[in-house]
């Protein structure tokens, strides 16, 4: 999502110091902006503004949203902290038009994360600016969410705050709603909740991940996919058997 | 031909003075008894007299009630692009629409709607398109355009109304199979916020216009999911010939996507169909007060990236 965000070049660039290991939003069901336009670290507060919402019916949405990614732990750590807060703003609640989305994203939505006007500095993180629209979520409450379930409600703010971070869309190709980063539901409910793979991904540009931690499962006859439990990278590997002819990593046993 | 038919029907005073003298008898009557109240059939009669032409609604089924070959009526187009290596983006939003149901939603979120034909006429330097609207996103991911409204595709009558519209897109980053525009290229789409100093054309239901063999057909740019079937329509969803299937306008890098052929006749008759069954409430355009139009110029925006 994004123009600056919720649009990303078509060419896929990113790496998470991969050594040759897989990534694919096919498989890990997160994705970065290949730009690398994303919050700073885990340590740095991610504040949060509602805007005109404040005192509106959206910014209890916007609170439950704020609060579910400030208690979201991953890897038994916290992931981030996330915070109201109307005075130091990292991202901004906008309410915008069908018109004004429709002029910057080239789509009807409800949302998108505008992020035009972000300084971002030289390690690729993005700052809000006060003297541009900077990181902004545009809602298009009174056009079209307001009309819309509670489940869309609690969607919209707890995804644009995915992009906040720095997620990007799952495409419907690899998931309609399994995950929070899913954007095009047609007849799916929104997903409501933060699920492991968001919180992989949110782990991963938060640079809470740096060394992987392997997991190991039978692929074939010959050989097991080596996966990482954190960021979702993948390997396969032929396996290696003891001398009863288990493997020592998926424990396959050969025939 | 269809020109001279538009401002007949829109100034209907001023220019049936000038067609008097070739009104039938019949007409003349009629007209004498209206006592200067001329309805629309009237200038419609007024112009088939006028032109020495026929006019055929848009509507009608004069024209396009048989189902139409295809293969007959092959787009071929050539322009001269002013753009190359652009940023290519691809579009996503939260909650975009998947389908026409879906996208209902959002054309009934506006109070008034139209569908109507449109000529790109001049662009906006982003500078010009802030000041006009007062909307920073100019400066960064969309151009204005100057255009003129030709056609009253839901009343089938010809109107004449300047207006700003916004796209998305500049000319160093576009989305992906949804090029910037072209001065003189033609469009068909539901168009809100006529009368504001900037409107929106409905982006998933945005068409290139061409005749071909005299019959207008309508091009849909891009938005795959959108597409509009109907039975009893035999000229709503043809078959898009491969060759047709991208078209390079503005941009070498990025050309337009078309992904349904229809004709005007049978996609106008389809909206105005599903949209009055759903009781939209359509434009008015003798009501809508003409927003003061700044001459745009046709300047080449510089390459400005969206970062
Ligand atoms: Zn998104
Ligand atoms: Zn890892
Ligand atoms: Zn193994």
């Amino acid at each position: 999502m994004t123009i600056v965000s919720f649009y990303t070049v078509k060419t896929f660039a990113h790496s998470v110091s991969d050594c040759g290991y897989k990534h694919s939003v096919s498989t890990t069901h997160w994705d970065i902006y290949e730009d690398s336009v994303h919050w700073g670290s885990y340590n740095t507060a991610l504040t949060v503004d509602c805007g005109l919402f404040e005192g509106t019916s959206f910014e209890t949405y916007i609170n439950n949203a704020v609060s579910k990614w400030n208690a979201a732990t991953f890897n038994g750590s916290d992931l981030m902290t996330m915070k109201i807060d109307n005075t130091s703003v990292s991202a901004i609640f906008r309410s915008k038009t069908s018109a004004q989305i429709s002029a910057v994203c080239g789509s009807s939505a409800w949302a998108i994360t505008y992020r035009a006007g972000a300084v971002i500095d030289s390690s690729g993180y993005q700052h809000y600016s006060t003297n541009a629209e900077s990181i902004a979520i545009w809602v298009n409450w009174n056009d079209v969410l307001k009309d819309k379930s509670t489940t869309a409600k609690t969607h919209v703010p707890l995804h644009e705050l995915g992009h906040v971070i720095g997620l990007k869309d799952i495409p419907a190709t690899v998931s309609t709603n399994s995950y929070l980063m899913c954007n095009e539901f047609g007849s799916s409910a929104a997903p409501t909740s933060i699920t492991t793979a968001d919180k992989q991904g949110a782990a991963v540009i938060l640079g809470q991940h740096t060394s992987h931690s392997f997991t190991y499962s039978q692929y074939s006859s010959t050989a097991h996919k080596k996966t990482c439990s954190i960021c979702g990278v993948y390997q396969y590997y032929t396996h290696t058997y003891n001398s009863n002819g288990v493997c020592i990593y998926c424990g396959y046993t050969s025939g | 031909m269809k020109k001279q038919i538009c401002l007949l029907t829109v100034s209907v005073s001023l220019i049936f003075c000038a067609c008097n003298d070739t009104v039938t008898p019949e007409e003349t009557a009629f007209n004498q008894v209206e006592d200067g109240h001329l309805t629309t059939i009237v200038c419609d009669e007024a112009a088939l007299n006028c032109g020495g032409s026929t006019f055929v609604g848009k509507g009608t089924e004069t024209v396009t009630s048989d189902k139409l070959c295809s293969s007959d009526y092959i787009l071929d187009v050539e322009y001269t692009p002013i753009y190359d290596n652009v940023k290519l983006l691809s579009s996503s939003a939260t909650g975009n629409p998947t389908s026409y149901e879906e996208l209902r939603d959002y054309i009934e979120c506006y109070d008034e709607v139209s569908f109507v034909e449109y000529e790109i006429l001049s662009v906006y330097s982003p500078q010009e398109a802030v000041e006009i609207t007062g909307e920073d996103f100019f400066l960064t991911s969309t151009t204005l355009y100057l255009a003129n409204i030709y056609y009253d595709l839901m009343n089938d009558e010809s109107v004449d109304m300047t207006v700003n519209i916004a796209k998305v897109g500049i000319s160093g980053s576009q989305i992906e199979s949804d090029p910037v525009y072209l001065v003189g290229q033609k469009l068909a789409a539901p168009v809100f916020n006529i009368g504001s100093s900037w409107c929106i054309a409905l982006p998933e239901m945005t068409y290139s216009i061409y005749t071909i063999n005299d019959i207008e057909f309508a091009y849909h740019i891009s938005h795959e999911n959108i597409r509009l079937t109907d039975d009893s329509l035999e000229n709503l969803d043809m078959n898009l010939q491969t060759s047709e299937e991208f078209v390079v306008t503005s941009t070498v890098n990025n050309p337009v996507n078309y992904t349904q052929k229809s004709t005007i006749a049978d996609l106008s008759e389809f909206i105005r169909e599903d949209w009055s069954k759903r009781g939209y409430r359509l434009l008015n355009f003798d009501a809508v007060v003409d927003f003061d139009i700044q001459s745009g110029e046709a300047e080449v925006i510089d390459n400005a990236v969206l970062e």
